[in-house]
């Protein structure tokens, strides 16, 4: 599944691969991108539900592969394995399946946003705010670090970025109303934390066209449901021909179910998105500084589907809950 | 609630695009890649012909912003020297407010940061003068000064900002920026712009002169013009004509989405009169991959100046006041 010693490393001193090298989906500028079609037309539904269904009995899931690597960007990236071609129905199909759904489950007067993180609170893994914290301190010093800046001080460097950026305040108002007590552990674990990430990664090639803190969002129902979800890392552009996107998460603590989750969030966000599947995700561990890559199959963006329609019916019945009160 | 209408957009698709509602103009039914599609969009070769603005449409336009404009704005001691800018962030917090969500006040961040960097970014890769988008963000990060508007930036600009940053915070509005331009980069065929589009030129202002000053701000990302004959009797005899505007836009559109896209049309056309216009404004919504084309006919820029017309009212408080910006055309003309 993964093959990582035939091509140069960005990671050392010899040079990488010239751009004749790159795969062209990877390199192209003008990825091609298919997308999914009107999903309020009665026929097109139709034929995309007729998809759906075809894409419900494909392949079974592909199965994650843990590796302490060296280099994770060419774990990532696995020159050697084949990247599936994209089917240009599938986004329309699953979108279509999503669709239904919302607009049965919609609630009135309300917006449902459904994102990945949320489902990792209720399973109580990200429930205390310090483990929120550390994921948010770990995400800033990781895009840092993506972009070639390494942090002096990781834990003030990752709270300037963080007040710099403009989408961390809940992170910093979380931080400012820890006790003085996690406020040192949590000092202490930013700085491990920051040390297996800057050990492990490096900016990657430029040529990649590499994206960090990528925003997906998905409005479904015309726009009272959203899903959303932020890639730390995305290499390569959309292709219509070859699967060519590979995202990374940040994830928080061990490797779990909801992690595995995440991925197929993910990856069903960006297909939905681009209307092409990427063809890898992954899942970096900062703490036992493990890398998760799960190849990107049909099965899996089914059971993504799976996983939003319960999850828009558990934010939606929330939301009604909570008006009621 | 924010609620994104079913009709009127556009799915760069797969099989078939196309829109149902008023602004429709069906793409060819072919797998189209995503450059292709916005390409088509903003040269025009998608589908019909986008209608013109003639010049009697822009007189009653002008006309029914102008009486829209004095209806609102009453004359008051309060209100002597003050200005109130209107841009499309400003269309859309007036929809916001209607709403109920608060207007938060401008300040640089990061984010805020991205479409400025990203612009002095892209517009060097399209120079070749750098490779990538990141490193040409990697570039302007680190000399603001010179790729952000000259040796002295002005206070409160993008560049004095980046300048006083930290370095982890520089590194933050580096990665914004680089996320932001590799998108634009990739999402367009620009070898089939002919001539180059501009890329993000300083806005445009139209002002209006009344007990309250009133300034509208007309931007684009990217202006695109196509080359026609000026002449079928004389070849060679050529002249630029405005195609289309895109705006790259965050999140995903809203309903004040259509009116803040006019706005960028409706500023030239008042500027520079209706040949000048752009024929449509492209709006681009990178995170959730959704593309929206509005032509640009007397009935769009009516619905512009509801828009506009209302947030002055929204903003003609005495808490309100802003200075006016230097740039302001004269006021009252249309051209």
């Amino acid at each position: 599944m993964t093959t990582a010693a035939t091509l140069p490393s960005v990671l050392d001193d010899r040079p990488g691969p010239s751009l004749e090298q790159v795969p062209e989906a990877v390199l192209s500028p003008t990825g091609p991108v298919v997308g999914d079609g009107n999903p309020f037309d009665a026929t097109e539904r139709s034929a995309r539900a007729r998809r759906a269904q075809r894409v419900r009995g494909s392949r079974a899931p592909s199965v994650p592969v843990s590796l302490h690597h060296d280099d994770p960007l060419l774990q990532l990236r696995a020159p050697g394995a084949s990247r599936a071609p994209v089917d240009p129905g599938l986004a329309g199909g699953l979108r279509a399946w999503l669709e239904d759904a919302a607009t049965m489950l919609r609630p009135d007067d309300c917006r449902v946003i459904v994102t990945p993180d949320r489902h990792a609170a209720a399973e109580g893994d990200l429930a205390s705010s310090f483990a929120v914290a550390r994921h948010a301190i770990a995400r800033t010093i990781f895009r840092m670090v993506l972009t070639g800046a390494m942090p002096g001080d990781p834990f003030d460097d990752a709270l300037v970025a963080l007040c710099a950026g403009g989408t961390g305040l809940r992170s910093i108002e979380l931080i400012q109303s820890m006790s003085g007590k996690d406020l040192a552990s949590l000092r202490g674990v930013a700085r491990a934390d920051a040390h297996q990430i800057a050990a492990t990664w490096r900016r990657p090639a430029a040529r990649w066209l590499p994206r960090t803190a990528e925003r997906i969002c998905v409005p479904l129902a015309a726009g009272a449901i959203e899903l959303r979800v932020t890639a730390d890392l995305v290499l390569g552009t959309p292709s219509r021909g070859t699967a060519s996107v590979c995202l990374v998460e940040v994830g928080a603590g061990a490797p779990a179910a909801l992690h595995a989750r995440s991925r197929r969030f993910i990856a069903l966000a960006e297909t939905l998105r681009s209307g092409a599947p990427p063809f890898r995700v992954a899942t970096y561990h900062p703490g036992p500084s493990l890398l998760v890559t799960e190849e990107v199959s049909d099965a899996m963006l089914v059971a993504a589907v799976e996983d939003a329609v319960d999850a828009i019916a558990h934010r939606a019945a929330t939301e009604v809950s909570e008006r009621g009160q | 609630m924010s609620v994104v209408r079913a009709t009127g957009w556009f799915s760069v698709a797969g099989g078939a695009a196309w829109v149902d509602g008023p602004s429709a103009i069906p793409l060819a039914p072919a797998t189209l890649p995503r450059a292709d599609a916005l390409t088509d969009l903003l040269l025009g070769t998608g589908g019909g012909g986008p209608a013109r603005v003639d010049a009697d449409g822009l007189a009653a336009v002008s006309a029914r912003l102008e009486r829209g404009l004095a209806s609102v704005v009453r004359p008051t001691r309060a209100h002597v020297q003050r200005c109130v800018r209107i841009g499309g962030y400003q269309l859309a917090a007036s929809q916001r407010s209607a709403a109920g969500a608060p207007e938060t006040p401008f300040r640089w961040t990061a984010r805020a940061a991205r479409r400025t960097v990203g612009l002095a970014a892209l517009r060097e890769v399209l120079r070749g003068r750098i490779a990538t988008p990141a490193d040409a963000a990697a570039r302007v990060v680190s000399r603001p000064e010179r790729f952000l508007g000259g040796s002295t930036p002005g206070p409160g600009s993008c560049a004095e900002w980046l300048g006083s940053l930290p370095a982890p915070a520089r590194a933050a509005a580096e990665a914004e920026a680089t996320t932001w331009a590799t998108n634009v980069w990739s999402a367009l065929d620009w070898e089939r712009f002919d001539p180059a589009p501009r890329v993000g030129i300083a806005d445009r202002w139209w002002g209006w002169a009344g007990p309250v000053r009133v300034a509208l701000r007309g931007r684009a990302d990217l202006r695109v013009d196509v080359r026609e004959e000026r002449s079928a009797s004389l070849p060679g005899s050529e002249t630029r004509r405005a195609a289309a505007h895109l705006l790259v836009v965050a999140g995903s559109p809203t309903p004040s989405s259509r009116a803040s896209l006019g706005l960028s049309a409706l500023v030239d056309a008042l500027l520079r009169g209706p040949e000048v216009a752009p024929e449509r404004v492209v709006g681009w919504w990178p995170e959730c991959g959704k593309a929206w084309a509005v032509d640009v006919d007397v009935s769009a820029l009516g619905s512009v100046v509801d828009a506009v017309v209302t947030a002055v009212r929204d903003r003609v408080r005495p808490e309100a006041c802003e200075h006016a910006p230097r740039r302001l055309a004269q006021a009252g003309t249309p051209r």
